[in-house]
């Protein structure tokens, strides 16, 4: 197929729909292309605005075809062609989206040749299948105002409603697929469409106004002018960069200190009550704070652990006198990425982090055994004051949690 | 000498005999009596309670070959001594002990022991040494307790381990936190107050038995309470949660759009 053979297209629906037929065979045009544009288009040319619904390829073999029920395509009479003539007759000079006769593209059905019963069938599945919407929204209604929420964790309403609703737009997708599919007609509707980019003489046209402006404004000899303004643009940024500083106040040396002073006492992070000698048994572990802790800095950067070993197990020298009868607190904080770590194991002393499985040492004085975390988790030196509770002898010595750039 | 220095010796001579066997009767009821005093371990066993005397010959067939004929441990088990009957309840009441293999964790498994032949061995063990006894409470004493504060300490306490929803997670080499799902009230007790494995011990003055009690109500609510969200998946948190939608729902939607594609 040529385009000079395209050139003689029909102009009227009748010529159109007569030539669309004498060319089943090799279907290659739609007719209806715009004449405007001094050119038409094959069906290769279109190719990518061809809408394909419901048929395979026009060169595939009818023996390959998906064998379908309803829509099966019989031989046309004479009468039956003049009358669908009429029903697609593609109108040849407007732009829009119009409906190739089924047949033409090897499409394969036409509501005109399904059997009665057969489409009556086809309109009863769809009818049940929206009743079954409906269902499903009554379902959903009732189950909202009728079930009560808060018997059972509200769990039977979930259902009602999810149920419900699932149902409902499910049969109603699947109704207009089956209806889509079922009853209407399966042609090839091709929408024209214009180039997207303007016609070469308005981008010339737009080119020239804006080299005039330049050269009126004199760009290029008001030497000052240019200056100035290339000044302004420059510094136009500056504000934004300014803003930043909204972002917040700069941590300073926050980072480095936590809530414990000298001689503040371990409390119970959930009892609030002071820890005494003798209160944690021996393979236990607590949870403790700052007495008087409540700002949300000491939920980020105080929390401690408190474990007790049996005599001797501490191997570590330093550990064994930063801590006090057995007794030793380091912080919970993981040296790695900041993850809260109290998964303590009695026997092997490790302590594991949930996050990445940073596992540290508590008898060799918290070190890395395995994981990501490349510090010891930082040791709080506690002592028991005359009342018998522990209290610490400072803040850490080094920063808590995670690394940061000018941590040192 | 005549007859009466013969008789006279002879009369010394067992006097003197009779002496030495008394200060050896003495001597030995010393010693002995002080070995008692000293050494609780061989007395104990020649006990007149009869649950101790039949939690010995159950102890001396089923656990000694690990634990030592005396629960002094050895090197494939630890001292039984000062364990108490807590540690025994809970471990051969769990069916942890016997142990069935070694291995980095021992599992829940159907108990070996009726209920009485594990008291028997608990006061065996218990007899032993000083440790946790039995904690007896009734169902109605953690049923009024308070659900909310229960949680807040098992978030606090427990949950770094058991989960948020007592559902256990893996620990280091191979060890891990078991589900508390079939923990009875006493077992969950005993737990927190002996330590088993490596379970770190809580001690009723770090965690009051007021306070155990509401652990125990919270860990039982989350047994018993509905799911609200439908699939549980094991409520073991967000990443299988996430998995299961990338895989399960969003794999099903590309084999419907496969199949959607295969029939137009």
């Amino acid at each position: 197929m040529s385009d000079k053979e395209n050139d003689e297209a029909p102009r009227t629906a009748h010529e159109a729909s007569g030539s669309v037929f004498d060319r089943l065979k090799h279907p290659t045009t739609t007719g209806g292309e715009p004449r405007e544009r001094g050119r038409t288009a094959s069906a290769r040319d279109i190719e990518g605005e061809v809408l394909e619904r419901g048929g395979m390829a026009p060169d595939v073999p009818e023996k390959v075809r998906p064998a379908r029920k309803v829509g099966r395509r019989q031989p046309l009479t004479e009468k039956a062609a003049a009358a669908q003539a009429a029903a697609y007759s593609v109108p040849s000079d407007e732009e829009g989206t119009h409906v190739v006769p089924p047949g033409a593209f090897g499409v394969d059905h036409d509501p005109a040749q399904v059997d009665p019963r057969e489409e009556r069938f086809a309109e009863a599945q769809v009818s049940a299948l929206f009743a079954l919407t409906a269902v499903g929204v009554i379902v959903t209604c009732v189950g909202y105002l009728v079930i009560d929420p808060h018997r059972d964790l509200g769990r039977l309403i979930n259902y009602a409603i999810g149920g419900g609703l699932t149902l409902a737009l499910l049969a109603l997708g699947a109704g207009f697929c089956l209806w889509a599919k079922k009853l209407l007609p399966h042609g090839m509707a091709v929408q024209q469409r214009g180039p997207h980019h303007s016609p070469e003489e308005e981008q010339l046209a737009s080119e020239e106004t804006f080299f005039a402006g330049v050269t009126q404004m004199g760009l290029g000899s008001r030497k000052m002018l240019r200056r100035s303004l290339l000044g302004a643009m420059a510094l136009l940024p500056l504000p934004a960069v300014l803003l930043l500083r909204d972002l917040g106040p700069l941590p300073g040396t926050r980072l480095r200190h936590t809530g414990w002073k000298k001689g503040s006492r371990l409390v119970d992070v959930e009892t609030k009550l002071p820890i005494k000698l003798g209160d944690i048994e021996i393979g236990g572990i607590a949870t403790v704070m700052p007495e008087g802790f409540g700002k949300v800095e000491d939920h980020a950067l105080a929390p401690t652990i408190l474990i007790r070993f049996a005599p001797g197990e501490i191997r570590s020298k330093k550990e064994a006198a930063w801590g006090a009868n057995d007794h030793v607190a380091y912080s919970k904080i993981c040296s790695h990425a900041g993850c809260p770590i109290s998964l303590y194991e009695q026997q092997t002393h490790h302590l594991l982090c949930p996050c990445h499985q940073s596992t540290f040492d508590m008898a060799d004085d918290a070190n890395v055994i395995f994981g990501p975390a490349a510090r010891r988790l930082p040791q709080l030196k506690i002592d028991v004051d005359a009342d018998g509770y522990f209290v610490a002898q400072g803040d850490y010595s080094q920063p808590v949690g995670p690394s940061f750039w000018e941590r040192g | 000498m005549g007859i009466a220095s013969t008789v006279a010796g002879r009369l010394a001579r067992r006097r003197r005999q009779l002496a030495s066997m008394a200060f050896i009767a003495v001597a030995l009821g010393t010693v002995g009596t002080l070995y008692a005093a000293f050494a609780p371990t061989g007395e104990a066993s020649t006990s007149a309670d009869p649950a101790v005397q039949r939690g010995q010959a159950l102890y001396a067939r089923g656990c000694s070959s690990c634990h030592g004929l005396n629960g002094e441990g050895g090197q494939r088990a630890p001292s039984l001594i000062g364990v108490g009957a807590a540690s025994v309840d809970f471990q051969v009441g769990t069916g942890r002990m016997p142990l069935r293999e070694h291995g980095p964790e021992a599992p829940r498994k159907r108990p070996s022991y009726d209920e009485q032949q594990i008291l028997d061995l608990a006061a065996y063990v218990a007899s032993l040494g000083a440790g946790p006894s039995i904690p007896s409470f009734s169902s109605a004493d953690w049923q009024k307790a308070d659900t909310a504060y229960g949680g807040a300490l098992f978030r606090t306490n427990c949950a770094q381990c058991h989960n948020f929803a007592g559902s256990g997670g893996a620990l280091t080499f191979g060890k891990y936190a078991p589900s508390l799902s079939k923990a009875t009230p006493k077992q969950i007790y005993e737990a927190m107050i002996t330590g088993p494995e490596n379970m770190p011990v809580f001690g009723d003055k770090e965690i009051t038995p007021d306070q155990k009690l509401a652990i125990i109500k919270y860990v039982r609510t989350l047994k018993t309470q509905g799911n609200p969200g439908g699939f549980s998946l094991g409520q073991i948190g967000p990443v299988p949660e996430t998995m299961v939608g990338w895989l399960v729902g969003i794999g099903l939607l590309v084999l419907v759009t496969l199949w959607i594609g295969a029939r137009a």
